[in-house]
């Protein structure tokens, strides 16, 4: 379970957001809001990669630890930004490789989630010849495989073409719900909203809906 | 502050301790030699037991004969060379940035940004000689009755210094261009009648001016005292400023050096002058151009300013073209008298006999610069990943823009009293202190460019931060690290004075060897020191072109980075 308690964001002076939530395994809770409404911010608050322009205050729990004083590599949430961002110099393999811990079969391991992508084969593959849909696939794989107990989207849905966008939503949702994740989206976009299936949250001027 | 304090950054303590390093360097070198020199110039010099501050060496320095000129040479030299140096650059960038041609251009200027100065100069010199290619192709018999190299005005040695800072000003501002999204801008300036290169004039180089400023300063100043060129290329009697200073340096009598810092000090205020000189321009340029900008004309300067500008990059490509060519014939040519096209006869013997005797300033240039470029490369990468600061600025463009003279001068009295162990470090420091500012100017853009996401990305992996350092940002930032590297490299082995300075004549580098026997007359070793010296940087670029491709040879998103 994750909990934000009074988590309140400044941006020079000015208050963009302030809110209280609580977000169940396996539940998908969605901050709505225009751009420039402290969406991405949020995130960057919760994951504890907020850039240092921003004043915040508040708490933030994940599974009964308190994350404030944490570096972000010590939280255990995973974030799918809008790009893929997978590194360019290693391999899909290498990639799902940096998240995944240290242990015993972790080549099997990385083979199989793979598979169950229907990416069977593609481990040596250099992520530049792959699809934007296969990208974003490994992309949630590599976050999935670091074993995080919370997944932020930050609009991991907007630059796909439609007909993409759909199916791959469904496979995030999917994979967050089956690993019991509790899972905080933000978006502009109502139809993410929609088919996220949990509380929506409005943040910001509404002028846009 | 609660819930803050752990961004993604890499400033740990040891990024703080190297960027506070890095600016300590090369601001407390560049203060402390400038107080050196100053001291001794006032007669303060403990290695020869004067401790009392006097002002007789300026007394002997004002009655020297032919120092009001000297100093004016200094003062025209630079001024006009840099104004024409802008001026062809600006052009030329005017009129091919948004060209078919211009990515040839650029990648013939490149490279050309790394040939040292020593080099173009002796190559210069024996294509404008009297018996030099030019009057061979001209078809006289005999080779004219003119001093050409060498000439009173000054005129080869601004020849020499355009061929040089053309290419730096230019890739400089072609650097600081994209920021300015200068197409759009100028499709409308184009839409409302204006030509290429007064729309370019008009509406983007008020722009561009103010972020080439400081480069173009550092031009300034080199040009009003450029030491090697001037030696090879320059006037003789009188000679420039920091010419005489190197004649007291190299004299016998001892206290000549208080006399030679005396002068340093004395070129250091001509550089200011001649910097304060400059931004009056600046403003009645700006006064002026404000004016004619919105004057409504649109042709009046379009034509002359294309012609000279494609004029002046014919003659520009013609002239390095020959320079090159003869520097590859003398230095395999067996005898080559005057009117013959060609050598009749070639031979390597010149080239084994000269590298043979190269061999050790070689091996000295390659190991200084790459100590020096590696050691630039780790302060600079740390000093990125601070915030931005104008003390940061000010440590970059310091060594750049004061003499080197003046500089270099007060650090070898400095370490005059650790006797011959002190050469070593003062000769790497001198180094540094050139070096570090262009490796900053080659890494910044990218370094700071990059997208910090990848990062967070890594963090949020479990990643800490130096392996995120060490697994993410530097293999991604592998071609703009060699890149780098590969500059600071270039820039060392070009690097005159501040190894002939601080080592006391002791240290022989390619480039000080080259400069020593350009004065010899013989030019088939100028020759073949002049491509050695311009051979070298282009090691560290062929390392810096190919070792990413072999690294990443499956990684089509890491072509081009």
């Amino acid at each position: 379970m994750m909990e934000l308690e009074n988590v309140t964001l400044r941006l020079n002076g000015v208050e963009l957001l302030s809110l209280s939530l609580v977000v169940s395994p396996g539940e998908v809770v969605t901050v709505m809001g225009p751009s420039g409404a402290g969406k991405s911010a949020l995130l960057g608050y919760v994951s504890g990669t907020l850039s240092p322009a921003f004043e915040a205050s508040g708490h933030v729990k994940l599974n009964g630890r308190v994350l404030d004083d944490l570096p972000p590599e010590k939280r255990r949430v995973g974030l799918l930004f809008q790009d893929d961002l997978l590194f360019p110099h290693l391999s899909v393999a290498g990639n799902l490789g940096f998240g995944l811990k240290p242990g015993p079969n972790r080549a099997r391991i990385i083979e199989a989630a793979l598979a169950d992508a229907g990416l069977a084969g593609f481990g040596q593959r250099d992520p530049a010849t792959l699809s934007g849909g296969q990208r974003a696939r490994v992309s949630l794989l590599r976050v999935l495989l670091s074993e995080p107990e919370a997944l932020l989207l930050d609009e991991p849905f907007s630059k796909l073409d439609p007909a993409l966008r759909a199916q791959f939503r469904n496979f995030v949702f999917d994979s967050a719900r089956q690993a019991g994740l509790a899972v905080l989206l933000v978006t502009h976009d109502f139809e993410d909203a929609k088919a996220a299936g949990g509380p929506i949250l409005r943040v910001g001027g509404l002028d846009d809906f | 502050m609660n819930g803050t304090n752990a961004i993604v950054r890499a400033d740990g303590i040891f990024v703080r301790a190297s960027a506070l390093l890095a600016s300590g360097l090369l601001l407390g070198g560049a203060v402390a030699g400038l107080v050196g020199t100053l001291l001794a110039a006032f007669g303060y010099f403990p290695p020869l037991g004067q401790e009392e501050l006097v002002f007789d060496h300026w007394a002997k320095l004002m009655a020297i004969p032919g120092l009001f000129d000297a100093c004016l040479l200094s003062l025209t030299t630079g001024f006009f060379a840099t104004a024409l140096s802008f001026l062809i650059a600006m052009v030329v960038l005017a009129y091919a940035h948004d060209t078919k041609g211009f990515g040839v251009l650029r990648h013939l200027l490149s490279p050309l940004l790394a040939v040292p100065h020593a080099a173009v100069a002796m190559g210069l010199a024996l294509v404008i000689a009297p018996s030099g290619l030019v009057f061979r192709l001209a078809g006289l018999d005999r080779p004219p009755d003119w001093l050409i190299v060498h000439d009173a005005w000054g005129m080869s040695l601004m020849a020499g210094l355009i061929l040089k800072e053309v290419p730096f000003l230019f890739l400089v501002s072609l650097a600081a261009l994209p920021q300015l999204r200068p197409q759009p801008q100028l499709h409308a300036a184009r839409m409302l009648g204006y030509g290429r290169v007064t729309a370019f004039a008009k509406v983007i180089l008020p722009q561009l001016y103010g972020r080439i400023r400081l480069p173009l300063l550092a031009v300034l100043s080199y040009s009003a005292a450029p030491p090697e060129m001037a030696l090879i290329l320059g006037p003789q009697d009188p000679p420039l400023l920091v010419v005489m200073i190197l004649r007291w340096m190299n004299a016998p009598e001892l206290d000549l050096r208080m006399l030679a810092s005396a002068g340093a000090v004395l070129q250091l205020g001509l550089v200011v002058g001649l910097i304060f000189f400059w931004r009056g321009l600046e403003r009645l340029a700006a006064r002026v151009g404000g004016v004619v900008a919105v004057s409504g004309d649109r042709s009046r300067l379009e034509l002359p300013l294309r012609f000279g500008g494609i004029t002046g990059s014919v003659i520009f490509g013609l002239v390095l073209s020959l320079a090159f060519v003869s520097l590859v014939l003398w230095s395999v040519a067996a005898s080559w008298r005057f009117p013959e096209l060609l050598p009749p006869e070639f031979t390597l013997i010149h080239w084994a006999r000269a590298l043979s005797s190269a061999a050790g300033p070689l091996l000295t240039s390659l190991w200084i610069g790459f100590a020096v470029a590696g050691v630039s490369l780790w302060l600079v990468a740390a000093s990125l990943e601070r915030p931005e600061s104008r003390l940061m600025e000010l440590a970059i463009y310091a060594p750049l823009i004061l003499p080197q003279i003046a500089i270099l001068m007060g650090l070898q009295w400095l370490i005059l009293p650790f006797g011959t162990g002190g050469i070593w470090p003062a000769v790497l420091l001198a180094h540094l202190l050139f070096v570090l500012p262009y490796v900053w100017l080659s890494l910044s853009g990218p370094w700071r460019g990059f997208d910090r996401r990848y990062e967070q990305a890594a963090r949020l992996l479990g990643a800490g931060r130096v392996r995120v350092f060490w697994r993410v940002r530097v293999p991604m930032m592998a071609a703009p690290l060699l890149t780098a590297f590969a500059v600071g490299f270039a820039v060392s082995a070009g690097l005159y004075l501040p190894s002939l300075l601080p080592g006391g004549g002791r240290v022989l580098t390619i480039t000080t060897e080259a400069v020593a026997l350009s004065s010899g007359g013989d030019r088939r070793v100028i020759g073949i020191y002049a491509l050695l010296q311009g051979a070298v940087p282009f090691f560290g670029f062929a390392l810096a072109f190919i070792l990413p491709g072999l690294l990443f040879r499956n990684r089509r998103g890491m072509r081009g980075a």
